[in-house]
């Protein structure tokens, strides 16, 4: 069950650079199905960019999702969540929900919401 | 000198009271000893949530990019007189993101689970 998502860069939207390819692979069959990637992908993160700092959070109340679910190493965890407390009070990002118009973005994190 | 940014929210105004309040603010910063580098404008939207200002509650503003370098110690007069300016809604100054090095990240390191079943520490 391993699938490639990869996402075209010709969407009408400022920073296209930043949509990722995200691979989903299962390591060996006795484990449970992980989301890999490499986070290494996320070069650097800054406060600006509510595009990729939107896909770390919950649609619906806006909280930053935590470690098991964006599967980021220690790093890198804290600094998306650092940029997006940042964002956050800089008034480039809502707090308690995400911005409309980045909903149908490809979903990065491993959770699954009831439709 | 390091290297700053300003992420400028401004009041939505017209175009002419805009550009005289970007004119003052880029003054006050060379005033002070300030290079300014570039200006970006990230457009006039929505606020994420309404603000408050100088006894004002704001839901549109002008977001602009100053990249700038200035000496270390003129940050917080910076601060000063922007956080007195009317027009100003938030001003937030930090460092320029470009400026940070960017280090290699090996992702999460699979350890060793077996060395950690039983503990090392010498027994009587």
């Amino acid at each position: 069950m391993a699938s490639v998502v990869a996402v075209c860069s010709g969407l009408g939207r400022k920073k296209l650079t930043h949509f990722l390819t995200v691979a989903v692979s299962l390591p060996n069959p006795g484990t449970h199905a992980v989301l890999w990637r490499r986070c290494s992908q996320y070069q650097q993160v800054t406060s600006n960019e509510d595009l990729l700092l939107s896909q770390f959070i919950s649609p619906f109340t806006g909280c930053i999702h935590g470690r098991h679910i964006t599967g980021l190493c220690g790093k890198k965890q804290k600094e998306i969540t650092k940029a997006i407390k940042r964002a956050q009070i800089m008034g480039f990002m809502p707090v308690t929900y995400k911005d409309p118009v980045y909903l149908k973005d490809p979903k990065v994190c491993n959770i699954k919401y009831r439709e | 000198m390091p290297r700053y940014e300003l992420a400028l929210i401004l009041k939505a105004m017209q175009r002419p009271e805009t550009a005289a309040a970007l004119k003052r603010t880029l003054g006050a910063l060379m005033d002070r000893g300030a290079v300014v580098r570039s200006l970006e404008s990230l457009g006039e939207r929505a606020l994420p949530y309404r603000m408050a200002a100088h006894s004002q509650r704001h839901s549109r503003g002008g977001y602009f990019l100053v990249d700038f370098y200035a000496p270390t110690a003129s940050v917080d007069s910076i601060m000063d007189h922007l956080s007195r300016d009317i027009d100003v809604i938030r001003p937030n100054i930090m460092k320029h993101p470009l400026t940070q090095e960017v280090k290699e990240c090996e992702g999460i390191v699979p350890v060793p689970l077996e060395e950690k079943l039983y503990s090392t520490k010498k027994r009587k």
